[in-house]
């Protein structure tokens, strides 16, 4: 049986979804109870933080997990990211006010939750940064004047746009990967490359 | 459960077995201090797991507690040079492990062979870095990989441009899908994505690398090896594996990592390190590998002692000792105590004049 760390939240649904049109099918999920794990005799999942589901894998509570990109760049587990999803995309970006220019005469105030992608990008551009931690609510920063720049995901952009925001830079496109526990993979390879054979043909459906 | 098991925690039984192993092909033991002049560290720090330090001061000269051994032991060969060496060693190491903010006393088994390029030396350190897993538990497996094959192809990839760090980063994630679109996208030609997605058994797979790698002398190599495996059946459950890599500039040949069922990282690593000995001056061809002890636990309930045998002021110091004789004379294992500590059990709870009736 494989135990899969899922994601709470819109993306650990249409995960779900594709784990059931896959053959991984769960109805007990679907009955209202306050259970947090349901299995089958195929796979066991429960549904963690979104942020923690990468701890859970690399530890080998779970076989396998998903995860956004965002979260394993920023985190860097050691787990084997063995497919791209091709669901929950959006991207990584640097957004400010509209009026907002860098004259690059003082260190950059980067607000975000991404505090080592968001150094790392700025290393590669050589620019000096003040990074502020946040863990939410990241658009205020700037509009408060806590910060010059957000680093933070954006998907359709209008959170941006009703708080008079815009994207000054893309870093990088974001979506969900299926990760596994490295010793896992290893002595479960047959179920779990089957499974992942079974998720691919649902990613290009 | 065994009367070793009940004495011997399952570290300790590994520690025996193996040292009997180890001396049994040869190898000497090897002891050593605690700690080490700070500078050998902080000129090879890439080659530790992690490369914060505990240090101190004694009498003017930085000194670290140490994060590893085999730098200790190339350091001291290279001083005095007796080859081949053949050394293992039981020894504590000073790291913060993974995911830990805290420095920890990490045990750590291992052992090096030095002076020795042969095909034998090669498969000799492999297959006892197969039997120390056996050792532990027969549910293991023992990954191989080779970075004579893995850092010719990553040079190949950075001559069309690509980031050499981002490209290692993809091998070590198993991320075949990334690393197709990386070579797709800087037209670089090569078989990298299909070897590092693949995971099978050593034999199954030298087919697979003749026909990608066909002039490859590290794909030859790892062919001699998987050759000599399976003709003394040690090939079971050994696979071969090009997601692990180490690091380029310490490690130059054959690599393997250990894991056992249910454990989630990996127990046992190592490889060919001859970049290493060439950083103390020494032109010569150096294995081992190193057994991370702290993850052999107990997998079942902790075994418990047979029988509480309660005494009060009332029994004599000689009565109570009576009792004892005759009960771990019947091969039961008794502890003596006024009261019944809260946080352990007993099969049988006497008291000393039933014992001694």
């Amino acid at each position: 049986m494989i135990k899969i760390a899922l994601p709470k939240g819109r993306l650990g649904d249409k995960v779900l979804a594709m784990f059931e049109n896959a053959g991984y099918a769960c109805p007990e999920i679907h009955t209202p109870s306050r259970k947090l794990v349901f299995s089958t005799d195929k796979v066991s999942y429960f549904f963690v933080k979104p942020s923690d589901v990468p701890i859970y894998v690399e530890r080998g509570v779970a076989d396998i997990g998903v995860a956004g990109s965002d979260i394993l760049v920023e985190h860097e587990p050691d787990v084997y990211s063995l497919l791209d999803l091709g669901i929950g995309k959006c991207r990584l970006c640097v957004a400010a006010k509209e009026d907002f220019e860098d004259d690059f005469a003082n260190p950059l105030r980067v607000a975000t939750k991404f505090r080592n992608t968001a150094a790392k990008y700025y290393a590669s551009c050589g620019r000096t940064i003040d990074i502020i931690k946040l863990n939410g609510s990241i658009e205020l920063a700037p509009i408060l004047g806590l910060s010059d720049v957000i680093v933070d995901i954006v998907e359709t952009g209008t959170t941006l746009k009703e708080n008079g925001l815009v994207v000054k830079q893309a870093i990088m496109p974001i979506s969900a990967r299926l990760i596994a526990n490295k010793s896992a993979y290893k002595f479960n390879s047959a179920e779990i490359t089957e499974l992942l054979d079974n998720l691919q043909a649902q990613r290009e459906v | 459960m065994n009367e070793n098991s009940y004495v011997m925690t399952p570290a300790e039984q590994t520690v025996s077995k193996c040292a009997k192993l180890y001396t049994d092909y040869g190898y000497r033991r090897f002891l050593m201090n605690k700690f080490e002049d700070y500078a050998l560290y902080a000129e090879n720090k890439s080659f530790l797991v992690d490369d914060r330090l505990l240090t101190f001061t004694d009498g003017g000269k930085l000194k670290a507690l140490k994060p590893d051994i085999t730098l200790s032991i190339v350091k001291n060969l290279a001083k005095d040079q007796h080859l081949p060496l053949k050394v293992f060693y039981n020894e504590t190491v000073y790291r913060i492990k993974k995911g830990d903010r805290e420095f920890g006393e990490l045990r750590q088994m291992g052992l090096e062979l030095i002076g020795d390029d042969s095909l034998y030396a090669i498969t000799e350190v492999v297959s006892l870095a197969k039997a120390t897993l056996d050792n532990i538990s027969q549910q293991n497996i023992l990954d191989i990989s080779h970075m004579g094959i893995l850092s010719a192809l990553i040079d190949q990839a950075c001559e069309y441009g690509i980031d050499r760090e981002d490209l290692i980063a993809l091998i070590s994630q198993k991320n075949a899908d990334g690393i197709k679109a990386m070579l797709a996208q800087y037209a670089c030609p090569g078989p990298l994505a299909t070897l590092v997605a693949a995971y099978s058994p050593i034999s199954e797979m030298i087919p697979l690398l003749l026909e990608l790698l066909p002039e490859s002398q590290a794909v030859r190599e790892l062919e001699q090896v998987a050759q000599v495996l399976q003709s003394l059946e040690l090939d079971k459950n050994v696979y071969l594996d090009f997601s692990l890599l180490h690091d380029i500039g310490y490690y130059n040949g054959i690599i393997f990592k250990g894991y056992l069922k249910d454990v989630p990282v990996a127990v046992l690593s190592g490889g060919r390190y001859d970049p290493l000995l060439d950083r103390f001056g020494l032109k010569t061809a150096a294995l081992g590998f190193a057994l991370y002890l702290d993850y052999v636990r107990y997998n079942d309930v902790l075994p418990e002692t047979d029988v509480l045998l309660l005494y009060s002021a009332e029994d004599s110091a000689l009565s109570v000792a009576q009792a004892m004789r005759k009960l771990t004379a019947l091969g039961k294992h008794v502890m003596a105590a006024t009261q019944a500590p809260a946080n352990r059990s007993f099969s049988e709870i006497l008291n000393v004049k039933e014992v001694l009736a």
